[in-house]
């Protein structure tokens, strides 16, 4: 029993994950120059010596660190870079969400392969850099080995189009941060995704927080001393005693839309409020943001979600919602009504052929959501006139595009 | 408070989860070697042991035991607990109504039919098995086809789907128990079923995604305790599932493509 009371906020899901930490090579490395960032990336044809990572393979970069995402096998890695001794390395972690197994990869451009001019911030003189390296399942095991040749430039999805990760990225995803966290949302960026939806509630004294269940709970948090409902805690408890499962501080939605401000990558917010009473201070903090300009110019889009009537009232009870940006995710005909940006469906209920051509004639967009699997991209896109999709695998999405 | 398990704790969990499957094989395995001994040390039991209550037949739903020559049928509830990752923070209880129709024909093939029903997921199945009756084990073979399929049209979904899966099944009966021991129940069985997934078929408003494959998709052991209650008999059945997540909770859409551990309870009434 009291083995059981001590252990409340354990949970038996949560797997440790492999890292090089102290021990790798980065440890005593040099950044890369920002610049010359645009020369590692493209879409690869890959040699490994297993199948985790097989077919085309895309390295992307996002806010100083790179991703390798295999479409066919559905697997990604993302890493650290910086130069040693002449020579370009990466150290990251491996994930294959569906078979939930994480490992570690080690990725280097050889010094004579383009690595020595990457590293003194010139392009290299050869045409494309060339990658090898090793991975495997943990820092003492990297068995495996790979390497990349150029094939093709990054195909760019389309401008228009909305990839957005889902809470950030999910914490059942062990994706490499907790999901309705800062680093979480920079992890969707690592993913592919420019947009991002994320939950949020309100503290017992009135502040917008990220957080997606009731209560809190060992699927998302960690540690004993922050269980019950979430509606009990005030924002101070919740930031002393309350940790998400990576450890960190649960963030309020000031300081998340703080932080978008000075993240590019990220062009728009899908702001899903999981209780009426969190959609006035919502919209006060979305009319506040939204006129600010960011960073790299241009403002952050920010969409107040409006799952049903009950949150509708309560959007409509918000001082100033006529100038907030909403997203409806029940009804075509309440989008138009409210002049609303974007009509969100399930997309459980199928493509929409003739609500989005609706939408369009009247500026407005669909986002069909949660869609992990890559058997219906096509559908949505083409027959359901997709102009985003909410994922867990953003990854996918984007690299669907390079294929 | 380093409560978060490490990679080596979620490997012993593993190796218990598969040491709990191993004690179930063999603790019926050893109940009957048991009974055995008693039968051996008081042989002048024996022609009580058979013929106990007047019964001709011992008549079972999900014992190879069974040797009924007439319909047997049984309904009642099955629970599957779903697992944590699958279910997040929606509810993790998956109930069934369930109806059972049993036959056996030319002594040693019986004919066994199930139905479960919750209309957002339900499976019909069929099946035969070959079985063989031994004074102390009954043990049959034989695989069922099943299509699990559900429907579900409101709040956010226009959905359908329909998935054909075999279970090739192993059963072994361990006959007359409660003749050894009053608390024994008067038949355990432990089936062992291997799920074998064919074709998935998925609508989504007026969209279908269609699916061939021929993959293993887990297995399971039940271990079902039945008992005589009056003219019919009562049932309780404890199922360990190691499979992936696809046909059985599909409306969760998940895109897990591992196996995950998790129980179906089963409790129910035979006619």
């Amino acid at each position: 029993m009291l083995a059981a009371l001590l252990c409340g906020g354990c949970s038996v899901l949560t797997e440790d994950e492999p890292e090089f930490g102290d021990s790798g090579l980065l440890r005593n490395s040099l950044p890369i120059p920002p610049a010359v960032m645009t020369h590692l990336v493209g879409n690869f044809k890959g040699k490994a010596s297993s199948s985790l990572f097989r077919g085309r393979l895309t390295i992307k970069n996002a806010n100083s660190r790179l991703a390798l995402y295999s479409y066919e096998a559905e697997t990604y890695a993302v890493f650290n870079a910086g130069c040693v001794n002449n020579a370009v390395v990466f150290e990251g972690r491996t994930r294959d969400p569906a078979s939930q197994t994480t490992g570690l990869m080690r990725l280097r451009i050889a010094s004579n392969q383009g690595g020595a001019e990457i590293c003194a911030g010139t392009a290299p003189t050869i045409p494309h850099v060339r990658y090898t390296g090793e991975y495997g399942a943990s820092r003492s095991a990297l068995t495996e080995t790979i390497s990349l040749e150029f094939d093709t430039a990054l195909k760019t999805p389309p401008s228009n189009l909305y990839i957005i990760g889902h809470h950030g990225c999910r914490t059942v995803d062990a994706c490499g941060a907790s999901e309705n966290y800062i680093e979480g949302i920079n992890y969707a960026s690592y993913l592919g995704a420019n947009a991002v939806e994320i939950d949020v509630l309100l503290t017992k004294d009135g502040v917008p927080f990220l957080y997606h269940d009731p209560d809190f709970n060992s699927r998302l948090t960690t540690g004993m001393f922050c269980l019950g409902d979430v509606t009990n805690y005030t924002i101070l408890l919740i930031k002393v005693f309350c940790r998400l499962k990576y450890g960190e501080t649960i963030p309020t939605l000031r300081e998340v839309l703080t932080h978008l401000l000075n993240d590019d990558s990220i062009k728009m917010i899908w702001i899903d409020p999981k209780t009426t009473a969190a959609m006035g201070p919502i919209v006060a903090l979305a009319n506040e943001f939204q006129t600010k300009p960011r960073a790299a110019g241009g403002f952050l889009e920010i969409l107040v979600g409006i799952p049903d009537d009950d949150y509708l009232n309560a959007f409509k009870a918000a001082p100033g919602y006529q100038s907030a940006k909403c997203l409806v995710e029940y009804s075509v005909s309440v989008t138009l009504e409210m002049g609303c940006r974007a009509y969100g469906p399930r997309f459980t209920l199928g493509p929409q052929p003739a609500d989005a051509g609706t939408l369009h004639d009247n500026g407005k967009v669909i986002f069909y959501w949660t869609v992990n699997d890559k058997s219906f991209f096509p559908t949505y896109l083409n027959y359901g006139a997709a102009d985003g999709f909410i994922s867990d695998r953003t990854f996918l999405l984007y690299s669907y595009f390079q294929q | 408070m380093g409560c978060r398990l490490r990679a080596h704790r979620y490997a012993i969990l593993k190796m218990r989860f598969l040491r709990v499957i191993l004690v179930s094989l063999a603790l019926p395995v050893y109940a009957a070697e048991e009974a055995q001994t008693i039968r051996t040390e008081k042989p002048g039991r024996r022609t009580e042991l058979v013929t106990t209550g007047g019964r001709k037949h011992s008549t079972f739903l999900f014992s190879p035991e069974n040797n009924d020559p007439g319909w047997i049928f049984g309904t009642g509830l099955r629970m599957t607990i779903i697992p944590k990752k699958i279910a997040e923070s929606e509810t993790r209880f998956f109930p069934l109504l369930e109806a059972h129709l049993n036959k056996n024909f030319l002594k040693y093939l019986q004919w066994r039919n199930s139905l479960g029903v919750l209309y957002l997921q339900n499976f019909l199945s069929t099946g035969i098995y070959g079985v063989v009756h031994g004074r102390w084990l009954s043990v049959s073979v034989g695989n069922s086809a099943a299509v699990w399929g559900g429907v579900f049209t409101s709040s956010g979904f226009d959905a359908l789907t329909a998935t054909l899966v075999t279970h090739p099944t192993f059963s072994v009966g361990f006959n007359h128990l409660s003749h050894y021991y009053y608390w024994l129940p008067d038949s355990l069985s432990l089936t062992f079923r291997i799920n074998v997934l064919h074709n998935r078929y998925v609508r989504l408003g007026n969209s279908v995604f269609q699916e061939r494959s021929f993959s293993f998709e887990g297995f399971s052991v039940l271990l079902m305790a039945e008992y005589y209650s009056g003219k019919g008999g009562i049932y309780f059945g404890l199922q360990v599932n190691h499979a992936r997540p696809g046909y059985e909770f599909w409306l969760a859409f998940s895109d897990y493509d591992r196996f995950f551990q998790y129980t179906t309870m089963f409790a129910g009434y035979r006619f």
